[in-house]
C-alpha cells in the first residue's frame, strides 16, 4: 500500500476541505469525457462537433457545425439530425438522468438542437416527415408548461408532429384537439396538486365521445405513479426525455396503456425506479 | 398545554412532550370554507375572511397555528404584476409582469401599503388580538429567488441561470429588498413565526451549486432581517441541498415527502450560527440545528388518501424524528377535512393523549 493510500483509509474523509471553486465548478472532468457520453457521441466530424455543442448548450457551435455539413460537405440534413444534434441531446439526458446536468443544461441543450434542427429544415425546403402526430397540454388552471415545453422539443425532435396547445388549456380543448389531430399520443402536465385532478376528467369526456386513445401520458411536479394509474388510458411519465420513446412504442409496436405501465423500463431503455 | 409556547420551544431548541402539528404552508381549503363562510377569493384581500379561514382549521381540526396568507403572489401583485385571483378551488396565479430584464426591476416606493400588503398586516393583527399568546400566527412569505421567477418568468430565469448569471443575481438582489421590505413591514405586526417557500430554487429547477452560490446568500440576508423564528419551506427533492438550507440559519427547515426524514436529520447536526460582516451575514457554522417541518404528503395522503393512511404516515413521520408535524406543502383545496383531524389524532395517539 502506498503511503497516500494509507492515509487516505486514516483520514476522516468528511472533514477535507475542499477549495472554493472546485466545489463550486466540480472536478475538472468534462462532460464529454463522461464514459456514457463518449458511447453515444458520434465519432466522425462534422457530426461529432454538432453533437459537442449541443452537450454544451452551445447554439453559436451547433450551427456553425450544421452549416459547414449541409454546404461545405453536403451531406443530408436528415443524418445531420440523426447522427449530430440528437446524439448530442441523447448524452444530455444520460448526464441529466446521472444526476449531473440539471434543468438549465437541458433547456439549453435543448434550444441549440431545435435551432439545428430549423437549419436542416430549411434546406429539405419542408419539415422533416414526421412520423405521426401528437398532441400535449398543461392541465385547467396551471401556468408552469417549463415540463411541457420539453416534452414537446423531445417530441419535435424525434420526428413528431407535436401539437401543442399550450399551458391552462381547458378540457374540452383537449377533448376538441384529438377529435381534430387523431393523435397517437397525448401528454397532458401539471405541477400543482390542485390541477393534476383534470386528467381522469380528460380520460371520462374521452370515454363520454366514445373516443379512445393509446395512451394519456400524465406527469409533472406533484403528480403520482399511483394517482395516474387509479384510472385508466393513462400512463405515468417519469422523465420529459422518455416520451418519444413512450410514442415510438405505441406506432412502432402498437402497444397499449396498460403494456407501457407494465414494460415502461423496459420501453425507454433505462431502470425507472418508479416502476421497480 | 399552551400551543404557541410548545411550538416556539421546538424551534427554539427545547425539548418538548408532545410534537406540535402546525402547518407552515397554505391551509385554505374548501370544506372549511363552507364551514366558516370565508372563501376563495374574497379571502385573499378581505382581512376578516383571511383571518377566519386562516384560523379555520385550528377551530375545526385541532391543527395547532393560524396560516396566512394562501397564496405566493402577494408580494409580486405589490410589484406591479397582475394576478388572478382564482376562484374557491384554484390558487391566485401571476398571470402577467410589467419587467423584462433585471434592470427595469423597481420597487414601488409606497411597497407596503401596495396591493394586499395591508390585508395580510390586518389579518396579522386581527388574530393577534383574537388568538393572542394561546396560538401560534404563522405568516407565509416568497422567497427572493422565487419572486424573481415571478417578476421575469421562471422559464426565463432558469434559462437565465447558465446564460447571464450576473443579470440574475442583480435581479435576485432587487427581489430580496421587496422581501426584506415586507418583513419589516410585517414585524411591526409581530407574527410568530415567518415562513419563507422559495420552490423555484428545488433543485428540479436550478443546479445545487448555484443554489449554493446564488440563492443560499440571499436567504441568509433575508432571514438575519427577521426578528421573530423564522422557517425555510422548499418543495421538491431537498436533499441535495438540505446542509445549505440548514446553514443559511433559520429555526426551521420545511420540507417534502421526496426528502428521507433519518437522512436529513443526519446533515441537520451541520447548522449555522450567523455573523453580519460589512452589512452582509456570514455563516459561523455549527452552533445551532434547525428543526425538521413535515413530510406528510399533501399531493397524495392529505389529499386523496385515507384518514387510517394518513395516521400511518403520521406514525412513521414521527417515529423517523420530525421535529414538527406538517403537510409537506400547501394543501391541496379539495382536501377533506377528515385528514387533516386525523393528522392531528395521530399525533395524540402516538403520545398517548
Amino acid at each position: 500500500m502506498s503511503y497516500i493510500e494509507e492515509l487516505e483509509s486514516r483520514l476522516d474523509q468528511s472533514f477535507i476541505a475542499i477549495r472554493y471553486n472546485v466545489e463550486m465548478e466540480g472536478p475538472a472532468i468534462k462532460p464529454e469525457s463522461d464514459p456514457d457520453v463518449q458511447n453515444i457521441l458520434p465519432k466522425e466530424e462534422p457530426y461529432k462537433s454538432i453533437a459537442t455543442g449541443v452537450l454544451y448548450g452551445d447554439m453559436e457551435a451547433t450551427l456553425n457545425g450544421v452549416k459547414k455539413g449541409l454546404e461545405e460537405e453536403d451531406l443530408s440534413p436528415i443524418d445531420i439530425i440523426n447522427n449530430g444534434l440528437m446524439k448530442g441531446m441523447d448524452a444530455v439526458s444520460a448526464l441529466y438522468t446521472k444526476g449531473f446536468y440539471f434543468l438549465p443544461d437541458l433547456m439549453l441543450s435543448g434550444d441549440s438542437m431545435m435551432e439545428g434542427v430549423k437549419e436542416c429544415e430549411k434546406v429539405l425546403g419542408h419539415k422533416s416527415e414526421t412520423k405521426a402526430t401528437t398532441v400535449s397540454f398543461v392541465a385547467e388552471g396551471d401556468p408552469h408548461d417549463i415540463g411541457k415545453n420539453l416534452v414537446v422539443m423531445f417530441l419535435r425532435a424525434n420526428g413528431y408532429d407535436a401539437i401543442d396547445l399550450g399551458r391552462d388549456v381547458p378540457t374540452e380543448e383537449v377533448i376538441k384537439a384529438v377529435e381534430e389531430y387523431k393523435p397517437i399520443f397525448v401528454t397532458g402536465t401539471a405541477l400543482m396538486t390542485t390541477t393534476m385532478t383534470v386528467f381522469p376528467k380528460v380520460v371520462e369526456e374521452l370515454k363520454k365521445k366514445g373516443l379512445e386513445l393509446p395512451a394519456l401520458g400524465c406527469g409533472g411536479g406533484s403528480v403520482r405513479k399511483d394517482f395516474v394509474e387509479s384510472f385508466p388510458m393513462s400512463v405515468y411519465g417519469v422523465e420529459a426525455y422518455h416520451t418519444p420513446k413512450l410514442a415510438d412504442s405505441i406506432l412502432k409496436d402498437k402497444k397499449t396503456w396498460k403494456e407501457l405501465r407494465k414494460e415502461y423500463s423496459e420501453i425507454v431503455g433505462e431502470f425507472v425506479p418508479e416502476y421497480a | 398545554m399552551n400551543l404557541k409556547e410548545n411550538l416556539l420551544k421546538v424551534l427554539s431548541g427545547e425539548n418538548v412532550d408532545v410534537t406540535p402539528v402546525i402547518s407552515v404552508t397554505q391551509i385554505g381549503i374548501v370544506e372549511a370554507m363552507e364551514k366558516t363562510d370565508a372563501y376563495w377569493p374574497e379571502a385573499h384581500t378581505d382581512p376578516e375572511k383571511m383571518a377566519t379561514l386562516g384560523s379555520s382549521l385550528y377551530e375545526l381540526a385541532g391543527l395547532e397555528c393560524a396560516r396566512i396568507p394562501f397564496c405566493l403572489t402577494v408580494e409580486a401583485e405589490a410589484m406591479g404584476c397582475k394576478v388572478d385571483l382564482g376562484t374557491k378551488d384554484k390558487t391566485p396565479l401571476v398571470t402577467e409582469s410589467p419587467f423584462k430584464s433585471a434592470s427595469d426591476i423597481k420597487i414601488p416606493t409606497d411597497f407596503s401599503s401596495n396591493g394586499r400588503v395591508p390585508s395580510v398586516l390586518e389579518a396579522v393583527k386581527i388574530l393577534k388580538e383574537k388568538y393572542g399568546d394561546i396560538l401560534p400566527v404563522i405568516v407565509g412569505i416568497t422567497g427572493p429567488f422565487t419572486l424573481t421567477g415571478h417578476l421575469l418568468g421562471v422559464e426565463n430565469l432558469v434559462r437565465s441561470m447558465r446564460l447571464r448569471p450576473a443579470d440574475v443575481e442583480l435581479a435576485v438582489d432587487k427581489a430580496l429588498e421587496v422581501s426584506m421590505e415586507y418583513v419589516r413591514a410585517l414585524s411591526e405586526v409581530k407574527p410568530d413565526i415567518i415562513c419563507v417557500a422559495d420552490p423555484t430554487s428545488a433543485t428540479e429547477l436550478i443546479n445545487p451549486l448555484q443554489f449554493k452560490s446564488i440563492v443560499k446568500p440571499r436567504l441568509e440576508d433575508l432571514g438575519a432581517e427577521i426578528d421573530s423564528k423564522k422557517v425555510l419551506h422548499i418543495c421538491g427533492s431537498a436533499e441535495p441541498i438540505i446542509k445549505d438550507m440548514a446553514d443559511i440559519g433559520f429555526d426551521g427547515l420545511s420540507i417534502e415527502e421526496k426528502v428521507d426524514i433519518r437522512r436529513a436529520k443526519e446533515e441537520l447536526g451541520k447548522g449555522g450560527k450567523i455573523m453580519r460582516v460589512g452589512g452582509r451575514a456570514v455563516s459561523m457554522g455549527g452552533e445551532k440545528e434547525p428543526k425538521l417541518i413535515g413530510n406528510i404528503s399533501s399531493s397524495q395522503t392529505l389529499f386523496r388518501g385515507s384518514p387510517d393512511e394518513v395516521k400511518a404516515e403520521v406514525k412513521n413521520a414521527l417515529e423517523a424524528g420530525v421535529d414538527i408535524l406538517a403537510p409537506s406543502c400547501g394543501l391541496a383545496p379539495e382536501s377533506p377535512l377528515k385528514n387533516i383531524q386525523a393528522m392531528v389524532e395521530a399525533r395524540n395517539e402516538y403520545h398517548g393523549i
